[in-house]
């Protein structure tokens, strides 16, 4: 159970185990955000990487998890949006890309509202990863809309099992996500900084 | 700006309670977020990382490097240049002017099985292929041991005082070695095992290996590690210990001893009485030596100083043994030279320090002749 002041504490005092956390929790989603942002695969992993490894040597202690979140996103929305300035078709791309998120919003809010997605998404991949195997598995499956029976006849198990492994997981998933998201996803995304 | 932080909170807290709803219900989930969850997959954060780490070496050894940039304009790439050195521990530090006593740097001595000797310093650090199996490079030693290499050829690298070196494995572990530290390892591991054999101090990190448990012996005893993160300190003169930061491993000791010793615990061995003892502890605090901090709790004048007469290759004498058992906490920058150091242990203690060469006198601050 990872302790957020805990957690930036040991990030401020460039602990190992930090850093892997942070790379474990952080690079898969922001580089997920990243490829969207610039869909002709713009080296979205270095410019993930770039934002990372300057964070480490500028050594700036976060008071918060919020703010790191928050750099971490704007950082690479900015350094990819840089990018995209030379390459003007590319930008219509991205701007098309946020407009799906945008109704009247703006185009930072598009981007607050894509960086929020790829967070939860990332938060669920961690506590999914967090399973037994089989219950990771049948997880996987409900994701794609698999009916219990169907996933019974994959796994080669009963669906009493699936049942049951299916309640198990929802219940570890719900303590591991409830009570705790809202301290921990607060995020402020400012564009305008 | 609560109102802002309360907003997206609440967004992304819709966002996920919609989906789990969905699928608690057996309600179609939308394609999206399995499609965004394989994606944020396909991303290898473990080799992310791993750059990471070699960053944070790189931007060390610029700091010894002037010498190296100066010889890989030559060729376009790093040149070819290589000493071979005599059969013994070299000079760990050339004589100073006896006002700096200097920190310690990348020093050591490989030893080949066939006897060659090669002194690697740090202005002479390169890449080669003098020996196939084994690279030199910026950052270290790179064992490569491929099916053509003898797999009972045993090489020693041995790191002097004043001295610190990385190197990997051929099955990808990391060891980082401290000073005055020797290391045996062979060419290549032979299929289901990993030894090697330690004197001194390093830091593993183990590449998980069911089927090839990796051991480490020592004199008093072997470590045997399935995939993990750990130190082990194994000098001739002290008490051992293993600190172990991730994973498992269990110690047996010479005399029928054993232990498996949990994440954060560390392990001593006393090999005199043969007891073992387990703590839970801030594995930082031991560990921390392998990047760029010294890192004391409470630990006894004589302890730290150990630890610091190694790094920076000096000897430490005491007025009186009382001072020894002082205790002290701190955390300092291991690339600093030592009086900033020594001055903050004299603040507020009754211990002063001269300096005479490269020896260092512990004395008392106060001198009261009449109590």
């Amino acid at each position: 159970m990872v302790n957020p002041e805990q957690f930036i504490a040991d990030l401020n005092a460039k602990k190992d185990t930090a850093w892997k956390r942070l790379y474990a929790e952080f690079y898969p989603a922001l580089c997920a955000y990243a490829e969207k942002l610039t869909k002709d695969n713009l080296h979205a992993e270095d410019v993930v990487q770039d934002c990372i490894i300057a964070l480490w040597d500028a050594s700036y202690h976060f008071p918060n998890l919020q703010t790191l979140i928050a750099y971490l996103y704007k950082a690479v929305y900015l350094r990819t949006l840089n990018l995209l300035d030379s390459r003007n078709h590319a930008r219509e791309h991205a701007m098309q890309f946020l407009n799906e998120y945008a109704s009247e919003e703006s185009d930072e809010q598009a981007a607050i509202d894509a960086a929020i997605k790829e967070s939860v998404i990332a938060r669920l991949r961690l506590v999914l990863d967090e399973l037994p195997s089989q219950q990771r598995q049948i997880m996987d499956l409900c994701l794609q809309n698999r009916k219990v029976k169907e996933i019974a006849d994959l796994l080669g198990v009963s669906e009493n099992t699936i049942k049951i492994q299916k309640k198990r997981a929802y219940a570890y998933i719900r303590e591991r996500l409830g009570g705790i998201w809202s301290v921990l996803f607060m995020m402020f995304f400012s564009i305008r900084d | 700006m609560e109102k802002r932080w309360q907003e997206i909170n609440g967004k992304a807290d819709a966002f996920l309670r919609r989906l789990l709803y969905r699928i608690e219900h057996e309600e179609p989930v939308s394609p999206e977020w399995y499609d965004a969850l394989n994606h944020q997959r396909a991303f290898d954060y473990r080799q992310a990382y791993g750059r990471l780490l070699r960053h944070k070496r790189l931007r060390r050894i610029r700091r010894w490097s002037v010498a190296v940039a100066i010889v890989v304009s030559l060729s376009g790439g790093w040149s070819l240049l290589w000493m071979k050195g005599k059969p013994t521990v070299p000079e760990a530090v050339p004589v100073a002017k006896a006002a700096d006593i200097l920190p310690g740097g990348k020093k050591a001595v490989l030893t080949l099985a066939d006897g060659t000797v090669w002194n690697l310093q740090d202005s002479s650090m390169v890449l080669g292929n003098a020996t196939p199996q084994i690279r030199v490079d910026s950052l270290g030693l790179c064992v490569l041991g491929d099916s053509l290499t003898d797999m009972q050829a045993w090489n020693t690298l041995a790191i002097p005082r004043g001295g610190e070196f990385y190197l990997t494995l051929p099955d990808g572990t990391q060891v980082w070695l401290n000073s005055e530290t020797t290391l045996r390892f062979p060419a290549r591991f032979a299929p289901g095992n990993r030894e090697v054999e330690l004197a001194g101090e390093a830091y593993f990190d183990v590449v998980r290996d069911r089927h090839a448990p990796f051991v480490v012996r020592t004199q008093v005893g072997e470590v045997c590690v399935l995939g993990t993160e750990f130190g082990i300190s194994a000098y001739a003169e002290e008490n051992m210990s293993a600190t172990l930061v991730e994973g498992s491993i269990r110690f047996d000791a010479n005399d029928g001893n054993s232990a498996v010793v949990c994440p954060e615990q560390r392990l001593t061995y006393d090999a005199e009485e043969g007891t073992i003892t387990l703590e839970k502890v801030d594995t930082w605090i031991y560990t921390s030596w392998r990047e760029q901090v010294f890192c004391f709790e409470n630990r006894r004048l004589e302890e730290i100083l150990t630890v610091l007469a190694r790094w920076y290759n000096v000897e430490v004498s005491y007025e009186s043994e009382a001072l020894k058992a002082l205790k002290l906490s701190g955390t300092m920058d291991k690339y600093k030279e030592i009086r900033p150091f020594l001055q903050i242990f004299e603040t507020g203690t009754d211990v002063k320090f001269e300096i005479r060469d490269r020896k260092i006198i512990v004395k008392r601050k106060s001198v009261h002749l009449i109590d």
